[in-house]
């Protein structure tokens, strides 16, 4: 046990907070977005390391708040050299042809090695009190996790969807640090099933009603014409259920996977907890989606605000001592011989 | 001075430190820390809302401000300026025009840049990327839709002699009719970007006379010679793609819906290139525009007819239809609307 005796209330509970509103990210936000287009898209990775900035820097804990620190010519150059890969692939695989073959394998080969570069980028450049995060992650795991069981996933049609996040938040969790202090990941395969259960239940359902309600209308039609009445009301119920699942199957993903992610990881002996709602979260998504929709897309960045700001509350840490004692990590020396890769590829990927 | 929290960069210890920005650079003190860094040695982070600044230093130290105005105060006194992009990030005024331009530049490139990029585009694919194209697009439909055309061999070479008769003139595109049939999708007629035309049997049966399949291919050609299929695919995957990236990070039904009515809209204003195109070449050939709008009637009745003439609809599901509402395409052939501008 630490023992920090400066700290009377030691293990209190310390909630994440977001200090950020719409109509000042708004202000940022459009200013960059103009900047963006009228450069062709070039000013992109300026304007995504402002947003990072901006919603970094909005979200506190224990008093302090986090910065990011990607170099927008790092980020631009990984994103032309991204760029023409995505064209070279659309190329090999627009003509059916060896080529397509060619460039999936390809494809397959390079995106394991391209997460784990994005992955390391992203931590690299991420601080909390003047210290950096850091991933260590290997190679041989990135392939473990992106190649093999990807594969898996898509030749088990899904059912093995559960047990590839498991093994991808324990190679992003188990490799990340922040100084010198290791998290560490404490669910397995079985907890990802448990909390994949209702999605797959929603799912079901869905698929279910699909088949009844058409396979009603086809009796229909064996016979004579089937009531048009009746098949506006099939197809009426039908439609409802089906967009209500849609609405609630992305809700309760979120919501179960992000709690039991949080809930089991550990950074040295704090600990986290998330507690977020299924409700709550679709309450914010369906009303961000009819809002950003009426507004034709301005409503964007209060939106994305009040995704940050909900989510940052339903976080807490749980220290189990103080919050001073991490140490930075030489990171200095190794960043001029393993980082060089990392910066050249930034894939934003919502993992 | 003021108040600020400083972290040496080796350990994550919070310092309570009081702050002074000078001329010369910032001195840090309290807490056990007594520190001055040169103003060249220090980075100071942008506004950006009410994020706290941050003042970042070589060794890896940095110091968090959370008292904006008292620091911007410092700053105006030092003479330190913030960068011109910060500055436009906080004006309302910068923030207000950003919008208004952002509208204006999004309505011009729907109306103007994204239809001439394609063009242009369209213009600069090699032709045989379009042959190839072409070729597994109808391999695609044989395989699927459709089935050999039930024509005599007679009645054949007469629909192809009147089809050469119509004679566009467009320079290394030469055009083939092609005969199928397909109940499924009813009377229609399809062109390839090669040049290549499908006829469907069910269309030449629904006609009542030649010249009304002639104005129906009329219409076809107008699409081959604008390059109406290319551009579509090509303002398709661009919309899509645009509409995703100004989404962002929100929902997939979201970017579908608007990307089908922008796509609806493109394809309506090439049905009425079409028409023109069409009804130009009728003229040309001594063919009355009525036969256009009589099997465009004809189309818009029979039950399953979808391409040429979208079948009867009315109010906003205009604005998902492909084509424009037949009424107002027939009505605008017998006024005389349509094909005294664009010669063939």
């Amino acid at each position: 046990m630490i023992t920090g005796d400066h700290h009377p209330v030691r293990n209190a509970p310390e909630r994440f907070r977001f200090t950020g509103n719409g109509s000042e990210y708004f202000g940022i936000w459009i200013v960059n977005l103009l900047l963006t287009i009228v450069t062709l898209g070039i000013y992109s990775p300026w304007a995504k390391v402002r947003r990072l900035k901006y919603f970094y820097g909005n979200t506190e804990l224990a008093g302090a708040s986090f910065d990011y620190h990607g170099d927008p010519l790092a980020i631009l150059k990984g994103r032309l050299l991204a760029l023409g890969l995505f064209i070279l692939y659309n190329a090999a695989t627009s003509v059916a042809s060896v080529w397509s073959v060619v460039g999936l394998v390809f494809l397959a080969l390079l995106l394991p090695w391209l997460l784990r570069s994005s992955f390391r980028f992203r931590l690299r450049y991420s601080s909390y009190r003047g210290l950096h995060f850091g991933f260590h992650g290997s190679n041989a795991g990135a392939y473990w996790v992106f190649l093999a069981h990807l594969l898996l996933m898509f030749f088990t049609l899904y059912l093995t969807a559960p047990l590839f996040h498991a093994r991808l938040k324990q190679y992003q969790h188990n490799n990340s640090r922040y100084g010198t202090a290791p998290f560490s990941f404490h669910a397995g395969a079985a907890g990802f099933y448990a909390a994949y259960l209702p999605v797959f239940g929603i799912l079901i359902a869905m698929v279910v009603v699909m088949f009844v309600s058409i396979g009603s209308l086809q009796l229909g039609v064996d016979g004579e014409k089937p009531d048009p009445q009746a098949v506006v009301s099939i197809m009426g119920t039908m439609f409802l259920v089906l967009i209500g699942g849609m609405l609630l199957i992305n809700p309760v993903w979120q919501a179960l996977t992000q709690n039991l992610v949080w809930n089991n990881t550990r950074l040295g002996e704090h600990r986290f907890q998330s507690n977020l709602g299924v409700f709550p979260l679709m309450w914010i998504q369906v009303s961000n989606f009819v809002l950003v929709v009426l507004t034709l897309g301005f409503f964007a960045p209060w939106a994305a605000v009040r995704v940050a700001r909900y989510r940052a509350e339903c976080m807490q840490m749980i220290p189990a001592g103080s919050l001073d004692e991490f140490v930075a990590e030489q990171q200095r020396a190794l960043e001029a011989v393993g980082e060089e890769s990392a910066e050249v590829f930034d894939i934003d990927i919502g993992l | 001075m003021i108040a600020g929290v400083y972290y040496d960069g080796r350990t994550a210890r919070a310092y309570a430190v009081r702050v002074a920005v000078g001329r010369d650079g910032v001195r840090m003190e309290g807490d056990g820390i007594e520190r001055f860094v040169p103003l060249e040695q220090t980075k100071i982070s942008e506004r950006l809302g009410s994020a706290p600044r941050k003042l970042s230093f070589p060794d890896g130290a940095i110091c968090e401000l959370r008292d904006h105005e008292a620091f911007e105060a410092q700053l105006r006194l030092a003479g330190i300026r913030a960068g011109y992009i910060d500055r436009l990030q906080r004006s309302t005024r910068a923030g207000l025009m950003a919008l208004v331009v952002t509208i204006l530049l999004g309505v011009a490139g729907y109306i103007w840049g994204l239809p001439g990029f394609a063009a242009w585009a369209a213009r600069a694919i090699p032709e045989d990327v379009t042959a190839l194209l072409s070729e597994q697009t109808l391999a695609l439909f044989d395989k699927t839709w459709f089935e050999d055309s039930q024509l005599s061999d007679a009645r054949k070479t007469e629909l192809e002699s009147a089809f050469a008769r119509l004679q566009p003139q467009d320079g290394a595109l030469h055009y083939r009719l092609l005969f199928r049939s397909s109940p499924t999708i009813g009377p229609n007629a399809f062109a390839l970007p090669n040049g290549d035309i499908v006829l469907l049997d069910e269309l030449v049966n629904l006609a009542s006379d030649d010249e009304q399949v002639l104005a129906v291919l009329g219409h076809e050609l107008g699409h081959v010679h604008h390059r109406h299929g290319l551009r579509l695919l090509i303002q398709g995957a661009l919309t899509g793609t645009l509409i995703a990236l100004w989404l962002g990070d929100t929902n997939s039904l979201l970017v579908a819906l608007p990307t089908i009515l922008a796509q609806a809209h493109y394809s309506r204003t090439f049905e009425s290139e079409a028409d023109a195109y069409g009804v130009a070449l009728l003229r040309v050939n001594g063919i009355a525009p009525e036969r256009f709008a009589e099997i465009l009637e004809k189309l818009s009745k029979a039950p399953d007819s979808d391409a040429v003439a979208a079948p009867a609809q009315e109010g906003w599901a205009d604005y998902l239809a492909s084509h424009p509402a037949p009424a107002s395409r027939i009505r605008a052939l017998r006024e005389g609307r349509i094909g005294q501008q664009h010669g063939p």
